[in-house]
């Protein structure tokens, strides 16, 4: 008896062993994109007053660390590449097992789209990898693929591939050969959910409609109407948004059911498809036909923020201590990670131009005369996107294109090919334009400036000369660090 | 079922039958058998029962017939010589009968596409039934082993069920013998903790030879050997049929390893099926050591008696008057080229297996031949550079034995083994090369640090030294250390899961 009791203890304590080794195998050999995503949220989930869920376009399109910065809102984005309504009901569902949000932001985008999944496999990981395992887990997994028929890209039923969903060691098992110290550590959610989309496209065109289909049958309405009334339950708020894309009109009429839905249930729609002054779609577009590169998250996340602050008793937590020192540092980190998205696009003047739209970015900006700037009418937009003014709930209805471009004189700098100054402070919402051959000097907040046409100073300091042949030159202050930042010429 | 559903299975399995008293132990494996087998091969479940019945029938019929023939021998002591030729024939009659109908369900399933195709008719996709080989080997064996008055018949039908249905044994073999077999289902061992660690340590080799060698090698070969013939010249073929040799012996010793472990925690002990093969000195050496049970098994029931057949008898009988020494080489030769056709034949009705097949009966036939000849010059056999020299030799033999076996057909075999000699083409190997045909320096590192262990413990099997035994008495922390090691080889370095095809054993095809 006394040997069986030892084999027994044996076998349990190597049990043991073997299950916190692969528990800790199963954490290094993942595939970090789903920490990067979400990984913050499970640090301190209690924390969020906002949780934003939906697809790739709002992956793209709210910025919780903007929220942060200008509203002192606690938010995380737990939407995911290729969700679908399905999925985001039970990444609600999980979520709320440890968050306790005050308001949740549905995305209504594809309502109609008939599975419950897409065929990316892979996105369905990034979603799901990094919940623990648990029974609600492993019933959305078994509802998400329970149709038999499902394939994903790689022509694997889902339905095979439901144990590699519960436990990841069995998808990645093989990433060994790629493993680096970095699989090793803690990741950074730097974006708390929201993620960079840096491009530039044109966009297809697009009528704005106000028919509204009649079908609400499928899994999309369905789920919908599920991940409302969870957050009901549990007494959440919850606002339905719809992203701006240039949407074709099927897809208007197709997703419009949600204006009913958002009635049955009482709640607010923010239909930024018919609302399609937030952003401008010739210069907001990552790709042609749906998703937001930053000057068009920045715009949307804005608006988000004010409607919230402005509707919801959601605290500002800037002066909470108990909150804002991480979240602050956060900020910072994530400020540089900006910056590095900036430095990236050197080289590419429209992309560099569109990143700069940023409201946390003072900024001197000099064009010399004849440059080929004033030729390239995207270059002139990106220009005044520098400084455009965001929209909000209280605009609608009014001629917001007004007052939207207040570059007064940049137009007729181009139309002179003189040469053209300009300087954005956000500190002192202060916006100064000069054209001509000198400039007088500018009182901002970060000192007083001056452009002789050769460079930029700053209370007499001299910043880096201009090169001979650039198109522009601009110098970056960074109201987060309270420094400067960049200074880069363009040819 | 995946391997490592097999293995849990077979576990579990284990675990019950342990909970069990001895002698209703064999019922629970019956019942696992039969469940393992519906899982797997629903479809093939009709053909194991009728290969069981008929088998079982006709082994009683011959019980019968003998007990009539002995009672009649006892009433009439002047016939007995009659009775026991009448006796001997109708056994015969029933043997023939059983084999000739489960030979020709065999043939039906392995045979009849190849035929379509070859007659130019669009082939009927039949699928093989689980183990049908296997199981047919093993109740032939049976049979015969009656009729030849070495076994009495079992009359028990369920317990000759699980002779021929043993669910490990149904992918790949080993092919067990009655005998042995029957004694030890009727009362299974009691697995000591001990034997159990041994039990697992094999288990968890075995998947490591298939899972981390045998499949990490596979894209490679198939690279190589699924391209046209020419393709590629010496330098690809060679490192193709090398790395065909470790995916070909990992994979099946791999596969019975995990085989006879789950049987040996089940309290079976199956026979060896293979004995470090690439140490082998001579091809019959190699086919002594390799596939072991199928060898014995053509040994036993169609060398000899073919060898000692009338029509060969008499042939020896008539050489014997010239030579005394071809006399009795040359049965044994034409045995050899019978035995390897029929290996060959039931590997595959195409061109390759056969020249495959012809290729190591041509070999053994003309070592038998020779064997006079080497026996004048007083080689130094006993010198350790001579019996170096022989096993590289058997070794480049049994390699370019695998050029037929792998090819696609013969005259691809011709093709790659003519390229040894007149198309050397170094320079197609590179890491860019490798790692485009499925071969990353990575894998191939792997592969490198899996053959130099493969052939470390090979060389401590070949000196006898009982390393599971070793293993399994070292003190706890260096024991569990060492299992921990293999599970996370395997989870880590194994070739498993989606990104993979886990590919099915070589031998289950067959």
């Amino acid at each position: 008896m006394k040997r069986v009791l030892i084999h027994l203890l044996d076998i349990i304590l190597f049990i043991c062993i073997l299950g916190l080794i692969l528990m800790q195998l199963s954490y290094v050999m993942l595939r970090k994109e789903t920490l990067v995503r979400f990984g913050g949220f499970f640090k301190n989930p209690k924390q969020y007053d906002v949780l934003i869920v939906g697809d790739s376009h709002t992956v793209n399109a709210i910025y919780p660390m903007e929220l942060w910065n200008s509203y002192g809102l606690t938010a995380y984005n737990l939407s995911g590449y290729g969700n679908t309504l399905p999925v985001t009901y039970w990444i609600t569902k999980l979520a709320l097992e440890q968050a306790e949000p005050k308001v949740v932001l549905i995305c209504t985008k594809d309502l109609g789209f008939t599975q419950k999944l897409t065929a990316s496999s892979g996105d369905l990981h990034t979603a799901f990898d990094c919940f623990p395992l648990s029974k609600t887990k492993a019933e959305a997994i078994w509802d998400l693929t329970d149709s038999p028929d499902a394939m994903d890209d790689y022509g694997y039923r889902f339905q095979d591939l439901r144990a590699e969903y519960l436990f990841p060691l069995l998808k990645y098992h093989s990433r060994w050969p790629e493993i680096n110290a970095g699989d090793f550590g803690e990741v950074d959610s730097l974006q708390k959910g929201g993620t960079m989309a840096v491009n530039l496209a044109v966009p297809d065109d697009y009528t704005i409609t106000e028919d509204i289909g009649s079908e609400d049958s499928g899994f999309g309405y369905q789920y919908l109407h599920k991940t409302i009334e969870l957050c009901q339950s549990r007494n959440i708020d919850v606002i339905l948004i719809n992203p701006p894309y240039p949407a074709p009109y099927e897809s208007q009429v197709r997703d419009g059911v949600a204006y009913y839905i958002a009635q049955e249930y009482g709640i607010p729609y923010l239909d930024f498809v018919y609302m399609d002054s937030i952003v401008d779609y010739n210069i907001d577009m990552f790709d042609s036909f749906s998703h937001l590169n930053p000057s068009g998250a920045r715009k949307v996340t804005d608006y988000l923020g004010k409607y919230l602050t402005d509707h919801y008793s959601l605290t500002n937590h800037k002066s909470d201590p108990a909150i804002a020192p991480e979240w602050d540092k956060d900020y910072t980190a994530y400020d540089q990670y900006k910056l590095s998205h900036i430095d990236l696009q050197q080289g590419n003047p429209n992309l560099l131009l569109m990143l700069l739209h940023d409201p946390t970015l003072s900024l001197l900006f000099y064009i010399p005369e004849h440059s080929d700037v004033y030729h390239d009418s995207l270059k002139m937009r990106l220009i005044q996107n520098l400084a455009r003014r965001h929209l909000f709930e209280e605009d609608e209805g009014s001629e917001w294109a007004d007052g939207l471009f207040p570059l007064e004189h940049l137009t007729a700098a181009a139309n002179t090919e003189s040469a053209y100054f300009l300087v954005i402070d956000r500190k002192d919402h202060q916006i100064v334009e000069q054209t001509g051959t000198s400039f007088a000097p500018v009182h901002s907040s970060f000192g007083t400036i001056r452009c002789n046409g050769n460079s930029f100073s700053i209370d007499d300091v001299q910043q880096m000369p201009f090169e001979a042949d650039a198109s522009f030159c601009l110098l970056l202050y960074d109201e987060t660090s309270q420094k400067i930042e960049r200074t880069i010429c363009v040819k | 079922m995946t391997l490592f559903g097999l293995t849990v299975y077979g576990i579990l399995a284990a675990l019950i039958c342990r909970a069990l008293p001895q002698k209703y132990r064999w019922i629970l494996m019956l019942i696992a058998s039969y469940v393992f087998y519906s899982a797997r091969c629903l479809s093939g479940l009709p053909y194991i029962l009728v290969t069981t019945l008929t088998t079982y029938l006709a082994g009683l019929l011959m019980g019968r017939v003998r007990l009539r023939a002995a009672k009649e021998s006892t009433d009439r002591p002047d016939m007995k010589k009659d009775i026991r030729i009448k006796c001997k024939c109708q056994c015969r009659q029933i043997t023939a009968f059983a084999l000739i109908l489960n030979l020709c369900l065999l043939a039906f399933f392995k045979y009849t596409d190849s035929v379509l195709q070859l007659s130019g008719h669009s082939p009927l996709g039949l699928l093989l039934p689980l183990g049908i080989s296997f199981y047919t080997f093993q109740a032939m064996g049976y049979l015969l082993d009656i009729s030849g008055n070495k076994n009495q018949p079992e009359r028990n039908l369920a317990r000759f069920a699980l002779f021929i249905s043993f669910f490990p044994q149904l992918l790949q073999g080993p092919i067990g013998r009655y005998e042995p077999l029957s004694a030890q289902y009727r009362e299974p061992e009691n697995v000591t903790f001990q034997q159990a660690l041994q039990a697992l340590f094999l288990i968890l080799w075995g998947l490591i030879k298939k899972l981390v060698l045998a499949d990490r090698a596979l894209g490679f070969v198939s690279a190589v050997f699924d391209a046209p013939a020419a393709t590629y010249g010496a330098a690809m073929n060679i490192i193709g049929v090398l790395l065909y040799s470790l995916q070909q012996y990992c994979d099946f010793s791999g596969g019975i390893d995990l085989v006879i472990g789950i049987a040996e925690l089940m309290g079976i002990h199956l026979p060896q099926n293979f004995r470090q093969p690439y140490f082998s000195v001579s091809l019959a050496d190699f086919w002594r050591r390799w596939h072991i049970t199928l060898g014995a098994w053509m040994r036993d029931y169609v060398f000899y008696p073919f060898a000692l057949s009338k029509p060969i008898s008499a042939l020896a009988k008539l050489i014997r008057k010239k030579n005394t020494v071809l006399a009795r080489t040359i049965p044994a030769a034409l045995g050899n080229l019978l035995v390897f056709f029929l290996v060959g034949l039931w590997h595959g009705a195409t061109s390759n297996y056969i020249l495959w097949g012809l290729y190591n009966g041509i070999i053994l036939a003309f070592s038998s031949l020779m064997e006079s000849v080497y026996k004048k010059y007083e080689l130094p056999q006993r010198s350790a550079a001579f019996h170096l020299f022989r096993i590289v030799r058997t070794f480049a033999i049994v390699n370019i034995g695998w050029f037929f076996d792998r090819s696609l057909n013969g005259s691809d075999a011709f093709i790659r083994i003519r390229s040894l000699i007149t198309d050397w083409r170094p320079n197609e190997i590179s890491a860019a090369v490798l790692d485009s045909m499925q071969l990353p320096s990575h894998d191939l590192a792997v592969l490198l640090i899996g053959i130099i262990l493969l052939l470390f413990i090979s060389v401590l099997r070949e000196k006898s030294l009982n390393i599971r035994l070793t293993l399994s008495t070292f003190p706890f922390p260096i024991r569990w250390l060492l299992f921990l090691l293999m599970i996370l080889s395997i989870i880590i370095f194994g070739v498993w899961g989606t990104d993979y095809n886990e590919a099915a054993f070589l031998y289950y095809q067959f």
